[in-house]
């Protein structure tokens, strides 16, 4: 069996007659890091969400973690908690506590005891630095402290993958900072991550692969020195003029 | 009624008014559980994502919204005869204590599939309120669909929407007064009772309307309660639990 | 799988309504078979039942027109009634604002068919107190009389609402271009919060198009009265009794689906 982690062989997916995403081919080895960056409307986010089917394919074969997402006897939800989820709106549950939020899923899901789901969720706000907003409310908390809260939350479940959809694109400038760093020392573990960002900065630092989308189709694969410094496509070109420039 | 008012009939029948007040209190407080249980189901099933679920539960909201309460009492209480369709009516009759168990559950059933209606739509509008992100972290952590629904979205959908809701429930309170027409001796049947034996209809009325006023500023009360200590608290950044 | 049903659907809105059509009929003929096999619409739907409850008794009005008449009548009395004391209640001024609050809780909390017997059993003594002369009331004018008070009480509430959701701008920026209280709130404020109130009034008036059906207590021949007494004639309370409940349902279900309809309607005139 092969290493990929995640795999998507000749994927289509429609909007009733708008083709969102375009003969994707794309696959992620175990402990990969990958940016997928683009202008807006790419088809970015519509992809990643396909891999923990929040979104649907038209056509084409997906398979994560060993799991063929076409196949009607897959399990999604077991798919789901080997591959958490971080939004570009947090989706904090606004009427639980902070420490609720993150022990939620591992109570009820994996039927963690309390007392050791909490034990781990003190473990992993101490890790984004946190600890004390243990029984606010995330409308009490600024942004950042929400995203932060968010990958904690993601970490919990214990996930073999991590998709990030655009973390810090809500996110006040000041603050993004802290979200980044938080991400960066989760590079040095071996999660299987898929990012969508415009940080090329921490695409710079961490990724192992950058994928260029436009128009719904991979234009460009490669790694971040020869992204960079060698776009192979014209629209990939005018797409780094643009972000560097700001 | 003559230029004196005489309201010591009140005492003298004073019976009356309680029996009726206890019988609305029956109605109310019996069909307030199901028709909070059977919108809520029914709430759901409108948002569901399956075409057929959301189609019969619609087909359930518009048709029983829009037929009158009395017109839905009067076809349940003449077409049927209810003991005999279900027999444990009876024995629940008597555990409650009501006697004429055909007349008080037709006028039942009726308020419980009416005021339904107008809890399902409360619910569905409070569900669709949310952001849909809600949903999605919840399936991303895993959750299937009664988890989230559970957990998630039914828990912050009713602190939304809580104050129609409420609203609903005294509106059943009110419309328990047609239970009268097919026979329930409740409130409003006793200020006719009254007034045929005394004909001091005028005092029974306000009376009647008193005691109307009492229950639901009572259910208005307790309902309060329910939001402070049952519902979920949502916080604000300054510090505001709602 | 219910993606692909919701866009077909969309695309074809002839096919959804007929699916509709077939599967609200097959639910009530069901229905009717499992609940009441030997039902006989045939004897029922006769010319002459048919006339008498939509239209009443010879040489009087009655019936379902009485019903749609009788509503028509009193929604236009509670719209005004009902808009004066909503601007009473919104307003500041504590010698309106009092006695308006008062009378819209009271009959808010008052029990619709109370009402109606209060009305039906004061009106005369009333008269008679005022006028000194014995008069009697008859059970429709009680009715619109009746209607006119708990309807002009949910009524205030829609205006008051109304006026509470129009944005402070508006009334800032009359005052700027040199309006009076009154120029401002006659030219400026009530046509806009009217326009936004058209959704509910409706809803408003398809609930009190169901209340109709409440006068029976005081026996007004309307289109409910009408059907209970061809009831006692002939006995067939189940295939009269869902006559009337399609009817009723046919008549509030469009009225409502009028409402949806001038609710997008308005909702676009906002946002433009």
């Amino acid at each position: 069996m092969s290493e990929n982690m995640i795999e998507m062989k000749n994927i289509q997916k429609h909007y009733g007659d708008f083709h969102a995403l375009k003969n994707i081919n794309f696959s992620v080895k175990k402990g990969e890091i990958v940016v997928v960056c683009g202008p807006s409307g790419s088809g970015k986010s519509t992809m990643i969400r396909c891999i923990n089917k929040l979104e649907d394919i038209t056509s084409g074969t997906l398979i994560v973690d060993g799991f063929d997402l076409g196949d009607k006897k897959t399990n999604i939800n077991k798919v789901r908690q080997k591959a958490g989820m971080v939004f570009q709106h947090f989706n904090l549950f606004p009427h639980k506590t902070i420490l609720e939020n993150i022990t939620i899923g591992p109570i009820k899901v994996k039927k963690i005891s309390k007392e050791e789901a909490d034990k781990k969720a003190m473990e992993l706000l101490e890790k984004v630095k946190i600890p004390h907003q243990a029984s606010k409310y995330p409308g009490e908390l600024s942004g950042g402290q929400q995203q932060r809260v968010a990958i904690a939350r993601t970490l919990a479940m214990e996930p073999d993958i991590i998709l990030f959809d655009e973390p810090t694109s809500a996110l006040d400038p000041e603050m993004i900072g802290e979200v980044l760093d938080v991400m960066k020392s989760l590079a040095k573990e071996n999660y299987t991550v898929v990012c969508v960002t415009h940080e090329m900065g921490f695409a710079k630092e961490v990724a192992h692969r950058i994928v260029f989308m436009a128009d719904g189709e991979i234009l460009e694969e490669n790694s971040p020195e020869e992204f960079f410094t060698n776009p192979k496509t014209q629209r990939a070109s005018l797409f780094l003029k643009e972000i560097l420039n700001h | 009624m003559g230029y004196e008012l005489d309201w010591t009939v009140l005492l003298t029948y004073k019976q009356l008014l309680i029996d009726g007040f206890i019988m609305t209190m029956k109605l109310s407080i019996i069909g307030m559980f199901f028709a909070f249980l059977i919108g809520s189901i029914m709430g759901l099933a409108r948002v569901n994502k399956n075409f057929f679920i959301s189609l019969f539960a619609t087909y359930y909201v518009e048709f029983f919204r829009n037929v009158p309460l009395i017109v839905q009492m009067f076809f349940i209480y003449f077409s049927f005869t209810l003991t005999d369709i279900f027999p444990s009516l009876e024995i629940i009759g008597n555990s409650i204590v009501v006697e004429n168990h055909n007349e008080f559950f037709s006028a039942l059933i009726a308020l419980i599939t009416y005021t339904s209606t107008y809890i399902a739509e409360a619910i569905r509008s409070g569900i669709q309120s949310l952001p849909k992100g809600q949903v999605e972290a919840s399936k991303t952590l895993g959750m299937n669909y009664f988890q989230s629904m559970y957990y998630i979205i039914f828990p912050q959908a009713i602190k939304i929407v809580w104050s129609p809701i409420v609203g609903q429930f005294l509106n059943l309170i009110k419309n328990s007064s047609l239970a009268m027409t097919i026979g329930v001796m409740e409130l409003t049947f006793q200020t006719q009772e009254i007034d045929s034996l005394t004909f001091r209809g005028f005092e029974a009325a306000t009376a009647v309307t008193i005691l109307y006023l009492l229950l639901a500023l009572s259910t208005s009360f307790i309902m309060s309660f329910v939001d402070r200590y049952l519902l979920v608290k949502i916080a604000s950044k300054n510090g505001a639990v709602r | 799988m219910s993606e692909e049903i919701n866009s077909f659907f969309k695309e074809n809105k002839f096919l959804y309504y007929l699916l509709n059509f077939i599967l609200v009929i097959t639910f009530l003929k069901s229905f009717q078979v499992l609940a009441y096999p030997e039902a006989d619409f045939q004897a029922v739907l006769t010319q002459g039942n048919m006339n008498f409850i939509l239209f009443g008794m010879d040489g009087e009005l009655g019936g379902l027109v009485l019903t749609f008449i009788l509503a028509f009548i009193a929604i236009i009395l509670s719209f005004i009634f009902g808009s004066l004391l909503g601007i009473a209640r919104w307003s500041d001024i504590k010698i309106i604002k009092l006695p308006a609050t008062a009378f819209i809780e009271l009959f808010r909390s008052i029990p619709h068919i109370m009402v109606i017997f209060w009305v039906f059993f004061a009106m005369p003594v009333i008269l008679t107190m005022i006028f000194g002369v014995k008069m009697s009331v008859s059970p429709l004018v009680s009715a619109i009389i009746a209607f006119t008070l708990f309807e002009s009480a949910h009524i205030a509430e829609i205006v008051r609402a109304g006026l509470n959701s129009m944005p402070k701008g508006q009334f800032e920026a009359a005052k700027t271009l040199g309006m009076n209280s009154w120029q401002t709130f006659i030219l400026i404020i009530l046509p806009q919060a009217y326009r936004r109130m058209i959704p509910s009034l409706v809803s408003q008036f398809v609930s009190l198009f169901k209340d109709t059906s409440l006068v029976y207590v005081i026996g007004v021949v309307e289109f409910f009265r009408a059907a209970t007494i061809l009831n006692n004639r002939i006995y067939m309370s189940f295939e009269i009794l869902s006559i009337v409940g399609i009817i009723y349902f046919i008549c509030a279900f469009t009225m409502s689906q009028i409402a949806g309809y001038l609710e997008k309607k308005v909702e676009n005139q906002i946002n433009s």
